[in-house]
């Protein structure tokens, strides 16, 4: 049965009021360009995922990315405080399923994996530096990896 | 880029309206079940993919059901409930 998060969440800042949701201006849409065993697909996340010899996320509004490797076997930490957070710092597969996308490549249900995933940490307050720095930076660096969809996963 | 968004938190997806999301019956910060179960991850990211060209609309949601096991006496709604609100665990 789905949960409601929001009321927990309200409950959870009171007495201060819960924090509000941005909503876009309109929904983007770009369509698919090619079928899904042709397509090369990136993962971002928002769960503050890094390589150990990458900087370091802070807490409150870090609106930077870190490159990923594609690489199952290339490890990664996490830095999102969450209370929510003992399972993915177990294994940030739970989010960031690297191994998994390998393999539905290696099947052939997707054409490829890009050589990059991208992690950032989600929560940034700042509207703006989304949407004219982050954003299009994102989108650029995933154009030139010639990727074809990108997953979000939320965290 | 086209994207497709894989989620827990559907209310909140609800608000934000991403082009196209697949809200996942799991507990929030583990989309893709229980850690170090690479087949069920696998396995739950397929079937989300499968959806990436059956989007009628752009902010439509597809509902995809869950992958995890409650231990008995314990809903992973309850669970993540008190993990939120930082209170003991039953």
């Amino acid at each position: 049965m789905a949960l409601d998060y929001l009321p927990i969440l309200a409950e959870n800042a009171a007495p201060r009021p819960p924090r509000k949701l941005y909503r876009a201006p309109r929904i983007g849409w770009q369509p698919l360009a090619r079928p899904l065993n042709e397509m090369r697909v990136s993962l971002v996340t928002s769960a503050a995922i890094r390589h150990t010899n990458q900087r370091a996320f802070t807490a409150g509004g870090d609106a930077s990315h870190r490159r990923i490797a594609a690489d199952p076997a290339v490890e990664v930490t996490v830095d999102h405080h969450s209370p929510v957070g003992a399972d993915v710092r177990r294994d940030a597969a739970v989010v960031f399923p690297r191994r998994a996308l390998q393999e539905l490549a290696r099947k052939g249900v997707i054409g490829s994996v890009a050589p990059a995933h991208f992690s950032i940490y989600g929560g940034i307050g700042d509207h703006a530096a989304i949407t004219e720095r982050l954003a299009p930076e994102l989108a650029r660096k995933l154009a030139a990896m010639r990727v074809d969809l990108a997953l979000m996963v939320p965290y | 880029m086209p994207t497709l968004l894989i989620g827990t938190v559907r209310d909140i997806v609800e608000r934000v309206k991403p082009p196209r999301a697949v809200c996942v019956d799991n507990p929030v910060g583990r989309t893709f079940g229980r850690p170090r179960a690479s087949r069920r991850h696998e396995a739950l990211l397929a079937k989300a993919l499968g959806h990436a060209y059956g989007f009628k609309r752009k902010g439509q949601i597809i509902d995809l059901p869950g992958n995890w096991t409650d231990r008995p006496g314990a809903s992973w709604q309850d669970m993540v409930r008190r993990e939120i609100l930082r209170l003991p665990r039953r």
